[in-house]
């Protein structure tokens, strides 16, 4: 029998091929972005599914959408326009910004002009970044919109206790997700970056008791293992969706502790009151903590990575398509100058592709010249 | 390409015009001198607000866009390479912010100090450039959120004046107009000025006054054979008054753009230029070659008549104020930029626009930065009989594709018309 690690690993490296919809038409809910609560979801009846974007070649995507849209936008319209998710038939597309708005946008459009295409029901989940008194009560409103969305498409109305009970099962997931992490970056670290982008990954196609069961049984399968060694890095820019650019970095010599972008793992929620006042005063501000808008904020959240890992480099890859991190790219490098963090930036990576092999050998090189005593852990 | 076949055909009033703002913005400079406030916003944040307070202002993209058209472009984009930023993405967006990087000689004598920055929060990389632009200005940055509606009204363009307050998003309303005054107050906690109600209402109703007078311009354009002016006219023609919407010269300055254009009408002005095809222009000008419109219709008697600019000062801007100003102006400002670059809103619109310009087909200039929704608007377009040529280009950066071979696109397109 597989260990977890194995059994985890495998079931990413599948994840193109799943189809959500498939599992159970009736109460498969596809959601793209990191902002739907999957408690909530549950507790309405439905199974929520975040999910994969495809890559490259957007054929479908292209008759439709500008290339230069940024390329998991791109993934996720193509597939939804090829049916490659099955047959779902719900969809919660969470607005955080533009591109997010525009694939709600097109989809729409889509659907409208073309009923016959059998695209989702779809729900724009919209959370306005500004964290003012004004924001906050829009938020709360989306809330209670998305609320009466689920209700209505589950057909059951969430109540405390179905939603206790979710609530407590997600409790333990992050309380797993956390040891997960450990594992990573704490002192004497068994799982790579390479890994670790799989476990993390593996939710989007595992059902979730089978899930939360494997990330329970992945610490004992590793104790005896060997310990990860080299640098430690932290990578910051592009979300990349696979793990092409750890594997160029293990490969190079380097461990990765953490990345920046954002991820439902590292939401850190309270648990508390009715299912609209834990949305609106738990998921939402972690969602907008997770996501840091403006510049001070992600040099910050990325500096604490740095310490909190203690990594020794940090390696910003921007991917063609995405090219709103490279404005932060100055100011990042300044800020880890000034604390004595090492950098590397690179753009133009492709998105699902191999890591080149002019960046490999920047990889090498920069990674050489540190040491494991720069890695503070 | 000679200086005189690029020199576009001119409007007294935009000469006028151009006299005004140069004088302005000489005051303005003078005035950042003395310490007073100088704000750079984007174009749908509430700048009657700032109007009301005497806070003089530089929309970020107009200023882009008068850089552009002085050929600055090339040292601007080159003075952010030089600093580690971008030059060969949003550069519209960023112009602006590399004018300051420059430094020198600008457009008008350069930009004055900016001392307030206001924006929306969740523009792609608009925002972020713009937290960049501040900082490096050393100012404040007040940012709007920026909501969305996912059932937008249907034909908004005949009907948001009046019934704003159904068609559009309540949440989204209350949002911005609750942003509205918070941004009021942090004008007032940065320049020690208070927002005056009155003075508000009279900067509101002049831009409604403004916006009725462009109206009366584009009606007049589109209906009118031979057209008596193309966009290379017509936008600057717009802009400027715009910029200074609100105001009485503003709306005077559209009004005399409107009497001359009825000059040219009633005195057959044009009537000498061959028209022989009529053409939408979808998406921002080429500013630094607006003289390709007027050799596009020397060379293919084409021209050029719709631009955005004029139609979405006619059709975008006018509320009928129900009482409450703030949520007024959040019903002006809030769906502006959907009403140009998303689908459903700029689709629609688009094709009751080709209809009714008499446009016999339409150039969407296709812009990485500035994404519009292109496959929707040829779709619909060339649904309703309207060919369409995109032109995948930057509206001030020459080099992603160079304005030779977008004239002999043009040209080819035209001649198979």
């Amino acid at each position: 029998m597989p260990d977890a690690l194995t059994t985890l690993t495998t079931a990413y490296a599948a994840r193109d091929a799943f189809r959500p919809g498939d599992t159970d038409p009736r109460r498969a809910v596809g959601y793209v972005g990191i902002g739907l609560p999957e408690d909530l979801v549950r507790a309405a009846g439905l199974k929520p599914w975040p999910l994969v974007p495809g890559y490259a070649p957007f054929s479908a995507a292209d008759e439709y959408q500008e290339s230069s849209a940024e390329p998991w936008i791109r993934g996720w319209l193509d597939r939804l326009l090829r049916h490659d998710y099955g047959d779902l038939r719900h969809l919660v597309v969470v607005v955080q910004g533009e591109s997010s708005r525009r694939l709600h946008a097109y989809l729409a459009r889509v659907a409208e002009t073309e009923p016959g295409r059998g695209l989702p029901q779809l729900h724009a989940f919209e959370i306005v970044p500004s964290g003012g008194e004004a924001a906050a009560a829009y938020n709360r409103q989306q809330a209670r919109a998305l609320l009466d969305r689920l209700e209505r498409w589950g057909g059951l109305r969430v109540d405390d206790t179905g939603f206790g009970a979710q609530r407590e099962r997600s409790r333990r997931l992050r309380s797993l997700w956390r040891r997960v992490a450990e594992l990573r970056h704490g002192a004497s670290p068994r799982l790579t970056g390479r890994a670790a982008v799989a476990v993390l990954g593996a939710r989007a196609v595992l059902e979730p008791d089978i899930y939360a069961r494997l990330l329970a049984d992945l610490p004992a399968g590793l104790v005896d293992g060997p310990l990860v060694t080299g640098p430690r890095c932290v990578l910051t820019g592009s979300r990349l969706d696979d793990d092409g650019l750890h594997a160029a970095v293990e490969a190079a010599g380097g461990h990765v502790v953490d990345e920046t972008w954002e991820r439902e793992a590292d939401l850190d929620l309270r648990n508390m009151g009715s299912p609209l006042e834990w949305l609106s005063d738990s998921w939402l501000p972690a969602v907008l903590r997770a996501t840091p808008h403006p510049l001070a904020a992600r040099i910050s959240a990325l500096t604490t990575a740095v310490s909190d890992t203690g990594a020794a480099l940090v390696v910003g890859a921007t991917v063609r398509g995405d090219d709103a991190p490279r404005w932060d790219q100055p100011r990042l490098r300044d800020a880890l100058d000034g604390a004595g963090t090492a950098s590397l930036f690179v753009d133009g990576l492709g998105y699902r592709e191999p890591v080149p092999d002019d960046v490999r050998r920047l990889l090498a090189d920069r990674i050489a010249g540190l040491t494991l005593s720069d890695s503070r852990a | 390409m000679t200086e005189s076949s690029t020199r576009p055909r001119g409007l007294a009033c935009t000469r006028d015009f151009g006299r005004y703002q140069r004088e302005w913005f000489a005051d303005v400079q003078q005035r950042a001198a003395d310490g007073e406030p100088v704000a750079v916003v984007d174009v749908d944040v509430p700048h009657e607000v700032l109007v009301a307070m005497d806070i003089p202002y530089v929309v970020a993209p107009w200023w882009a866009s008068v850089c552009a058209s002085k050929q600055t472009g090339p040292r601007y984009l080159q003075a952010l390479a030089d600093r580690g930023y971008p030059h060969d993405h949003a550069q519209y967006a960023a112009l602006g912010f590399a004018s300051s990087l420059a430094g020198g000689e600008g457009p008008w004598g350069g930009l004055p100090r900016p001392s307030l920055f206001i924006t929306h929060g969740t523009v792609g990389p608009e925002y972020r450039i713009t937290e960049l632009w501040a900082e490096e200005c050393q100012a404040p940055l007040f940012a709007f959120d920026r909501c969305y509606d996912p059932t937008p009204p249907r034909n908004w363009w005949s009907r948001i004046s009046t019934d704003w307050d159904e068609s559009l998003s309540s949440t989204g309303l209350d949002l911005m107009a609750a942003q509205i005054g918070e941004m009021a107050q942090w004008l007032t906690a940065h320049t020690g000025r208070r927002l005056d109600p009155q003075r508000l209402g009279e900067a509101m109703d002049l831009m409604n006054e403004q916006t009725t007078i462009l109206g009366a311009v584009r009606d007049l354009v589109d209906s009118a054979s031979p057209a008596p002016a193309d966009i290379s006219e017509t936008i600057p023609a717009t802009m400027i008054p715009q910029w200074h919407g609100g105001t009485r010269w503003g709306r005077d300055a559209a009004a005399a753009l409107l009497a001359e254009l009825r000059d040219r009408v009633d005195s057959g002005a044009g009537e000498s230029v061959a028209e022989r095809v009529r053409l939408m222009w979808i998406g921002n000008p080429l500013w630094y070659d607006l003289g390709l419109y007027g050799r596009l219709r020397a060379s293919h008697g084409a021209a050029v008549t719709w631009s955005m600019y004029l139609a979405i000062a006619a059709d975008g801007y006018h509320r009928q104020d129900h009482g409450r100003p703030f949520r007024t102006l959040a019903a002006r400002h809030m769906p502006h930029r959907d009403l140009l670059s998303l689908p459903p809103w700029n689709v629609e619109w688009l094709v009751d626009q080709a209809r009714r310009s008499n446009a016999r087909a339409a150039v969407n200039m296709v812009s990485a930065s500035i994404p519009r929704g292109p496959r929707f608007i040829k779709a619909a377009l060339e649904a309703a009989g309207i060919p369409v040529l995109e032109i995948n280009a930057d509206a001030v950066d020459p080099t992603v594709t160079g304005p030779e071979h977008i004239e002999q696109q043009l040209g080819r397109f035209i001649e198979s018309l």
